[in-house]
């Protein structure tokens, strides 16, 4: 009887040790979980940085040629036209008219450029507004001539899915600009129900996508792979040689 | 008397760890450890004396014991659990002990005969509080070092010690009266769970590691 005493009290400790050593093993897998979640929370809150430094550098070159190309040659020819007016004897009230129309489109150039530069504004606008924006900057070069389209009704997203996307789209265009060739570009926004779907089409030279590796596709297109999986979507790069390259955009609202 | 010598050492040392560290305990309860240590470690050598030195039972002293150990483990766990069902569970589990101890104790046994199916409800109770608050600990969304936790070291040394004793209790009247007539299983066994319990609490309480707010 002592021995069986011994014997069940004994087999009691060690089911209360095993219990211990299954809590202890657990956590320890939970732990190594919620480190591993921390890790990407930092990851993406590096990159959503990254993305938000690279916008506000991209800001910065566009109103940077924006200044130079616009402003400064419309102040230009209002300094030649104001000194016209100043070694003229009599006042040529068509060039008058001529320069304040001048300072108007200065002014109006500007306070767009202000417009840009409002933070508050970027974070408010939609993501078409901003991609219009952009295509419209783009345009303007007379190289590209770009087309915005929408089907569905625009569904919200958060701002960093919003600036994820945005940057994206942007390096979508850089790469069009840099090597397509291209003549025209489509941006297509297909709202869907639970997820949204962005088509960039370019009629450009292309490339035998096929035969691109994933060390070939350059940063540009690996950073918009990576920043769509980030936020829960996916970006899939097609071309064919001699007739555009095609980039679908997929993310989810929720 | 070998025993309970062997079985004060780490009794002490539980009790000098947890002096020592008063200044990490933050909270009301843990400030109250030192002094159920130092009850603990007099209680049992008074209970120890009584009979050789003044031929008095010592049944009464270990059934008040009983009571204030149970009592405090329970407060504590009360206090460390944060969800407020297991807080309910908590003190479902403390409530059973007393009635128990209330219908063994007092009303069969008068308070003179030690009441050991209070004490095996009382065992019961706490391995509830404890699997409690591991489960806490499982659960925890944070990250959580549990070795650096001392209520894990406290909650497991109590476990070990409700789990050691529970078969024992649980056929006392037999055993006591066919088996170990002399109680040298009983000290033995008392003795082992408590050098291992109170050398768990010794662990919890010389830790670096802050105590948590219950709240």
């Amino acid at each position: 009887m002592i021995y069986a005493i011994c014997l069940v009290t004994f087999v009691l400790l060690v089911l209360t040790t095993f219990m211990v050593f299954m809590l202890l093993w657990q956590r320890r897998r939970s732990n190594s979980f919620i480190l591993e979640r921390e890790i990407m929370k930092a990851l993406y809150k590096e990159q959503l940085l990254k993305t938000q430094l690279e916008i506000q550098e991209q800001s910065f070159n566009a109103i940077s040629m924006e200044i130079h190309d616009n402003v400064g040659q419309t102040l230009s020819l209002l300094k030649v036209q104001l000194n016209i007016i100043d070694q003229q004897k009599t006042l040529d009230k068509l060039l008058l008219a001529a320069a304040k129309e001048n300072v108007g489109k200065a002014m109006t150039d500007l306070r767009d450029i202000a417009k840009s530069l409002n933070s508050e504004r970027v974070q408010q606008a939609s993501l078409k507004d901003m991609v219009e924006h952009e295509l419209g900057r783009i345009s303007k070069t007379g190289i590209i001539r770009g087309l915005i389209q929408q089907e569905g009704d625009e569904q919200n997203l958060t701002s960093e899915k919003k600036l994820i996307l945005f940057r994206s789209i942007q390096e979508s265009f850089q790469n069009i600009i840099k090597h397509s060739d291209a003549s025209e570009v489509n941006v297509h926004f297909f709202y869907q129900p639970d997820q949204l779907t962005i088509v960039i089409t370019d009629d450009g030279k292309g490339f035998e996508s096929e035969h691109v590796t994933e060390k070939k596709q350059g940063l540009g297109l690996t950073n918009m792979i990576t920043r769509a999986s980030m936020v829960g979507g996916q970006a899939i790069v097609s071309s064919i040689k001699d007739k555009g390259t095609t980039v679908t955009i997929t993310i989810p609202y929720e | 008397m070998s025993e309970m010598i062997i079985g004060s050492v780490p009794l002490l040392m539980a009790f000098t760890a947890a002096v020592i560290g008063r200044k990490k305990q933050s909270t009301y309860w843990l400030l109250l450890f030192p002094w159920f240590l130092l009850y603990t470690f007099v209680n049992q050598w008074i209970g120890f004396f009584m009979w050789p030195l003044f031929h008095v039972e010592n049944q009464l002293l270990f059934n008040v014991f009983m009571l204030i150990e149970k009592g405090f483990y329970f407060y504590v766990f009360y206090s460390i659990l944060r969800k407020h069902v297991f807080k309910k569970i908590a003190v479902g589990a403390g409530t059973a002990f007393l009635l128990c101890y209330i219908y063994d104790v007092v009303i069969i046994n008068k308070l003179f005969t030690y009441g050991y199916y209070a004490a095996n409800a009382g065992n019961l109770a706490l391995v509830i509080c404890g699997l409690l608050f591991f489960t806490e600990i499982l659960i925890s969304e944070d990250y959580v070092d549990i070795f650096s936790l001392p209520m894990f070291w406290i909650a497991t040394g109590i476990i070990v010690f409700a789990v050691g004793v529970l078969f024992y209790l649980c056929f006392f009247s037999y055993i006591i009266n066919d088996v170990d007539k002399d109680g040298k299983i009983w000290r033995i066994l008392a003795t082992i769970l408590s050098v291992i319990e109170y050398s768990f609490f010794t662990v919890g309480f010389t830790l670096k590691h802050k105590w948590v707010h219950s709240k």
